[in-house]
């Protein structure tokens, strides 16, 4: 029986040989098979308990918003990198592979379905993300046991300054600005999230996937502010925006691109002892 | 009295079946009657016998004992019956056939067969439910276990998706003047396709179509060869289909007419010497390799 204490769970993702150790605060991981039972007529009961589909494992995990590194072309955390590369074979309707993820001595291939990046006024960012384990041929989606993984030394040093931070981030592009009335908004925080959706082909005489296909994304962006944008458009224009993330100082800019990304909806809401904020929101599509 | 599904057991031959759905249904051929000068009738009068349908759907649990109809009903030699007989919560009937056989073949799922037994004649007997606990231990092949053998004249497939065997049957009662129940059955043709989605997207099928052969073997997690199911015959359709979201699946079929289980019979054979002398039977089709 293995007891490991969180600091001996550490969270790995490595993509063509290029690894880093995620800054998670949490993670999750679980497994499953699909039995289903199975019924008879003229009997009363079940005939049992059968599978009906292949095993798959999920893990989800949350983590400091990273910028130091750069992977794959792209600044910032590695989440990141294979998000921005997968809305490109999302785009693409390109076959796509997983990546490696270890935690706490298991592993396994998953498939990236959800990333999402928060930053509010005077806040550490963070960051959460979602992978599906489907395994391939004849390779498990999960292997492992429970274990000490507790990954590289953490340099606390360089964190000060790669942690994404709201008091650092500019998010002035995306305030609203009304024709008529007083000024541009205020932009109190933003919320970011893509999710993917993904085909794995299965086919008879073999349990695990032959291959897996990304077929689309869509991404949303929810800007907090203080404007209310009443003229809503029933067909708002398409821009191509980018949210820029900083850490202290304003240095490690991790870029996230929305390409031709619309306003879907305005809102807002008043509470106690508040001022009343306003939330829009943005999505794209690939 | 409404009962549930629990109290509806079904039985083909005393083969209790393990259905996970069935349904028995029955029909006249009546025809209003309609005099000269007249546009209304009150009167209908039968212009055929009667005929009922009995379907149902199940799970494969091993050797399925259904496929023997294929090859063999309405042939000669055949020492499996002809017949059918059918008992449905207690409604039976006692000669019935097989006219269509179905088994779908979908990744990671209980392979699940449909049949429909056709007979002429009522349903006999009362409704009697039964109360029993369901069978322990049952085995249901799993098409995670199953491998599939292609033979193909042109080109090449290297994976199997997903696909269906289809069995039809052509089953014709025969009436003498003054009997409304067949005083015989004339077998009609037999067909036997297969479909499968596989990974080869192509437009190529020749006028005389290709020919191709595709065996579906069904084993249990012991991989041990429990059911076998092939189609021998020729490619005589391709579909190519896509939609957004999805991937871009190619569907062959295959269709075989020749069902006949005996390929060849020689009961004996007279030497020189006038001595007669067995040399057996012939080969039995897809049967071979099975264990009994």
């Amino acid at each position: 029986m293995a007891t490991v204490f969180y600091d001996k769970a550490a969270v790995e993702v490595t993509h063509n040989g290029v690894s880093e150790q995620l800054l998670a605060t949490d993670c999750s991981l679980s497994f499953s098979n699909a039995q289903s039972p199975l019924y008879a007529i003229g009997s009363k009961g079940t005939l049992g308990q059968f599978p009906a589909g292949a095993r798959q494992g999920d893990l989800s995990f949350s983590f400091l918003t990273t910028l130091t590194g750069t992977y794959f072309g792209v600044n910032g955390n590695i989440i990141n990198s294979l998000a921005s590369g997968v809305k490109m074979a999302a785009s693409n309707s390109s076959e796509v592979s997983g990546v490696e993820i270890k935690f706490a001595g298991v592993s396994g291939s998953g498939y990236l379905n959800s990333y999402g990046v928060g930053v509010q006024s005077n806040s550490v960012s963070s960051s959460s993300c979602g992978f599906t384990f489907f395994g391939s041929g004849t390779q498990l989606p999960i292997t492992g046991r429970l274990d000490n993984f507790a990954g590289q030394t953490i340099q606390t040093g360089k964190l000060a300054t790669g942690v994404a931070h709201g008091r650092y981030t500019n998010l002035d592009n995306f305030a609203t600005s009304l024709t008529a009335g007083d000024s541009a908004a205020n932009v109190f925080g933003a919320d970011y999230s893509i999710s993917f959706n993904h085909n794995p082909v299965y086919k008879v005489g073999q349990e695990f996937p032959m291959t897996c296909l990304y077929t689309n994304a869509q991404e949303t962006l929810g800007v907090t502010e203080d404007v209310f944008q009443s003229g809503l458009a029933f067909d708002s224009a398409a821009n191509n925006l980018t949210l820029t993330l900083s850490g202290l100082g304003g240095n490690y800019g991790m870029e996230i691109g929305l390409s031709g990304a619309k306003q879907v909806s305005t809102a807002m809401s008043a509470g106690m002892d508040d001022i009343v904020r306003t939330q829009k929101n943005l999505t794209a599509v690939y | 009295m409404v009962y549930s599904a629990d109290n509806s057991k079904l039985l083909v031959n005393d083969n209790e079946i393990l259905a996970s759905s069935a349904q028995i249904s029955l029909g006249t051929s009546l025809s209003p009657k309609y005099l000269m000068t007249q546009r209304h009738t009150q009167d209908q009068v039968p212009n055929n016998g009667i005929g009922g349908k009995l379907s149902f759907n199940y799970h494969i649990t091993g050797k399925d004992y259904f496929k023997e109809f294929i090859t063999g009903q309405g042939e000669i030699p055949f020492s499996g019956s002809q017949q059918l007989s059918g008992n449905f919560g207690g409604l039976y009937f006692s000669s019935g056939f097989l006219t269509s056989y179905s088994v779908n073949f979908s990744p990671n799922s209980p392979t699940s067969a449909s049949a429909t037994v056709d007979f002429f004649d009522y349903a006999r007997g009362v409704f009697s439910p039964v109360n029993q606990p369901a069978p322990s231990d049952t085995q249901i092949l799993n098409m995670a276990h199953a491998t599939i053998e292609g033979e193909f004249t042109t080109g090449a497939v290297d994976n199997f998706i997903a696909g269906t065997y289809n069995y039809s049957s052509e089953v014709m009662p025969v009436y003498l003047m003054n009997e409304t129940s067949p005083s015989d059955i004339s077998f009609g043709a037999k067909t036997v396709n297969i479909n499968f989605e596989v990974d080869n997207p192509t437009g190529y099928l020749p006028i005389s179509g290709d020919a191709a052969k595709i065996s579906v073997n069904l084993k249990n997690s012991s991989s041990t060869l429990l059911e076998n199911f092939t189609c021998s015959g020729v490619i005589n359709s391709r579909n190519l289909a896509s939609s957004a979201g999805d991937y871009v699946k190619q569907t062959i079929n295959i269709t075989q007419n020749n069902l006949s289980a005996t390929e060849i019979y020689v009961g004996s054979v007279i030497d020189a010497a006038g001595n007669s002398g067995s040399v057996g039977v012939g080969t039995t089709g897809s049967e071979q390799g099975l264990p009994s």
